[in-house]
């Protein structure tokens, strides 16, 4: 009983974090104005290089601390440059951002593929990696370092969404751009930062997804949806960083069950989940979409989110 | 006379290659050089001496390769792009966006092989049923636009994956008799099945698979599928062209408010329209599935199909036009043949996904290369005037001193 319910809580904790800093990163973007669809493939993109990486690290017999500060760099600074492909596009050419985003989520699966298989040896799409580093162990409960860089990042980014000029800059951007400029702000810089700041964090939420939660990466597989996931989050979580932080909990507990549900009703309810009785992951898997699809009829009619997201932002406009 | 006919002629035919549908076709074909371009240069870096050799291969098809079985099996990749494309632009005239074309695509396949394999019905039947579950998933994200203001690119990416895990977790339970449990959890192929000897008999498709019209010398997949979808294409561009409900999808594109004062039912349009696409991508989903190209996987199931994103790619390089999607379709067509012809060890199949994301990519930017082939004619046209009046000036200097 007491086993099964660990292996929960890690599956929790590492979904939770993972799935919280994606959706923080596309709040950065959406709040100045930008929709980052292509979150999945930056996630992609970023997890690919810091893999790379991190297998390059250990091959080099680097030191612990090391290892997890580059690897963690390069997945940050690799999710930067990718997210610049759709900030450069749609602010400096107005393109449209649900375009470009899609292009890029293609773009970076189908890139990864051809590389992770290129460099394979068996010309598999597969990259082994060890994640000894990344996890701290506390008694019986595996605890990953993206647990505490997590919440670290989502108090800074309440702090500097909110009680910030920074913040109150970038939020303006998004909501009505054309006064934002009127009132001296360059609606252009702070839409590159917020796009920045995603791509940053959506590579950061790569390998806090990766890298804890298995030990072998299949590029074709991509992150199975988890860019789209932190996009229902972020409008599960209003926009807003502790609402966020919550709906990712709530989530990241359908995501984690959907793994070890067989272990977790049978020592807790003694019932036997099989696919007999109808039950499978794809089940579980299902639940935090269909909850945000209704989360979004019900409450899209006021909706929070800001006012000029997904436009391009025109000078002479009015 | 005959000079004026001449004058007129060369009138029309500048018009042809100056007009603005002539600009468009100039962007998409910069796009589409441009692309091919960069992942040729992707290609040098994955291995610069096969390169050449195998790009080749690539964007002839692998006609080289497979024979006349290319060619048949490009033709038959080409019908459900050819419909995944179009089903996207007729969405995309009443501006709105059809994200959830996957979905759609999905529960397409979905109908089809139910109706194909475990209720045994005829081919016609299985492609109306594939429409049909398709028109209902795109339903719901036009049902939520219009009623609770759901901003349709999310709900489309929420119904995508819905609408995967729904299919995947019925293959499993439920319809567990139509996947072949010897065959890694894939659907049952479309021919007689003999249990006592665990084979199929590949003289003997299935009344459910496509008729390949007797012609077999162009490979098992070749089937109606192609004529079908260009059909479709042809109905697609009449409806949106030459209708009154064309006439209102595609005002309501350009200015929803007007439309609405002009008294036509908005609400009813887009949901109408969503149908129509949804139906269309079904019917790509349902000549797939049942030419027999893949059999659908069900334990795959973090990966929504290919298809339905090639058909929004299809959609933008064709530049929302369904005679432009034939070309489009094709070249995607002959791009992911040829890619399976290639030196997989060095090359693998997913780089023809790899350039037809960067052309893609790049047709994002049409507000510049639309802009950059008349800016081109200005500066062309600009050097010969000032070439021809500069003596003047220089005239007008002259007399001034």
């Amino acid at each position: 009983m007491a086993t099964s319910f660990l292996i929960l809580l890690t599956y929790v904790l590492i979904f939770f974090v993972a799935l919280m800093l994606v959706a923080l990163g596309g709040m950065f973007s959406e709040r100045s104005g930008i929709v980052n669809i292509g979150l999945e493939g930056t996630m992609i993109f970023g997890g690919f290089f810091a893999l790379l990486t991190l297998n390059g690290l250990m091959a080099v017999k680097c030191p612990p601390f090391f290892v997890v500060l580059i690897t963690i760099i390069v997945a940050i600074v690799s999710g930067m440059l990718f997210s610049m492909l759709l900030a450069f596009v749609s602010i400096k050419f107005n393109a449209d951002q649900t375009l470009i985003g899609t292009a890029l989520n293609l773009f970076a699966t189908a890139f990864c593929v051809v590389f992770a298989k290129r460099i394979s040896k068996f010309g598999t799409d597969s990259i082994n990696f060890q994640k000894k580093y990344f996890i701290i162990q506390i008694g019986q409960l595996d605890i990953n370092i993206f647990l505490i860089i997590g919440i670290f990042i989502l108090i800074i980014s309440w702090f500097a969404l909110f009680k910030t000029r920074f913040g109150l800059r970038l939020r303006s951007c998004g909501e009505n751009p054309q006064s934002a400029a009127s009132a001296g702000i360059n609606v252009f810089k702070y839409r590159y930062i917020g796009v920045l700041i995603s791509g940053a964090l959506a590579g950061l939420g790569a390998i806090a997804y990766l890298i804890p939660s298995s030990s072998v990466w299949n590029a074709s597989n991509g992150v199975a949806g988890f860019g789209f996931l932190a996009l229902a989050v972020l409008i599960f979580g209003a926009w807003k960083p502790f609402k966020i932080m919550g709906a990712s909990l709530f989530f990241s507990f359908f995501l984690a069950l959907s793994f070890c549900y067989y272990d977790f009703f049978l020592s807790f309810f003694h019932i036997e989940l099989t696919k007999a009785n109808g039950v499978t992951k794809e089940l579980f898997k299902m639940i935090p979409y269909i909850l945000s699809l209704v989360a979004l009829a019900l409450t899209s009619k006021n909706s929070r989110a800001p006012k000029a997201e997904g436009q391009p932002y025109e000078r002479g406009q009015r | 006379m005959s000079n004026l006919k001449q004058k007129i002629n060369r009138e029309s035919i500048k018009r042809t290659f100056t007009g603005t549908g002539a600009n468009k076709v100039y962007s998409s074909l910069f796009c589409i050089v441009c692309g091919l371009f960069i992942g040729f240069l992707i290609m040098v870096v994955l291995s610069p001496k096969n390169a050449p050799f195998d790009f080749t291969m690539l964007i002839t098809g692998g006609i080289k390769f497979y024979g006349l079985n290319g060619f048949g099996n490009i033709l038959s990749m080409f019908a459900p792009l050819l419909c995944a494309g179009v089903g996207v632009i007729f969405a995309y005239k009443t501006g709105i966006f059809n994200i959830g074309a996957a979905g759609q695509y999905t529960l397409g396949a979905f109908g089809a092989l139910v109706f194909a394999l475990k209720l045994n019905q005829h081919w016609t039947v299985c492609l109306l049923m594939a429409m049909l579950f398709g028109a209902v998933w795109a339903a719901i994200p036009a049902l939520l636009k219009v009623f609770c203001k759901v901003n349709e690119v999310i709900s489309g990416i929420m119904l995508n994956w819905i609408g995967l895990f729904f299919v995947n977790w019925s293959l499993q339970t439920y319809l567990s008799s139509i996947i072949n449990p010897g065959d890694s959890y894939k659907t049952w192929k479309l021919y007689v099945y003999n249990a006592s000897t665990g084979k199929y008999d590949f003289t003997k498709p299935l009344i459910s698979k496509l008729p390949n019209m007797g012609i077999s010398n162009l490979g098992d997949t070749f089937s109606i599928a192609f004529i079908i979808a260009i059909l479709v294409a042809i109905f697609a561009f009449i409806l949106m062209e030459k209708t009154t409900f064309g006439f209102q999808l595609k005002a309501s594109g350009y200015n929803r408010h007007a439309t609405k004062y002009a008294g036509m039912n908005a609400k009813k349009n887009c949901i109408l329209t969503m149908i129509i696409s949804g139906a269309i991508i079904g019917l790509g989903a349902g000549l797939f599935y049942l030419s027999g190209i893949e059999e659908w996987s069900a334990t795959i199931s973090s990966a929504l199909p290919q298809v339905p994103w090639n058909g929004i790619i299809i959609a933008f390089i064709a530049q929302m036009n369904p005679i432009g999607a034939v070309f489009a379709a094709g070249l995607l067509g002959v791009l992911s043949t040829g890619a399976t012809a290639t030196t997989q060890s060095v090359f693998p199949k997913e780089i023809s996904d790899l350039i037809t994301s960067i052309i893609v990519y790049l047709s994002g930017l049409t507000a510049i290369t639309m802009r950059f082939f008349p800016w081109i004619k200005k500066k062309l046209s600009r050097k010969k005037v000032s070439e021809a009046e500069q003596p003047l000036i220089v005239d007008a200097n002259k007399g001034g001193k």
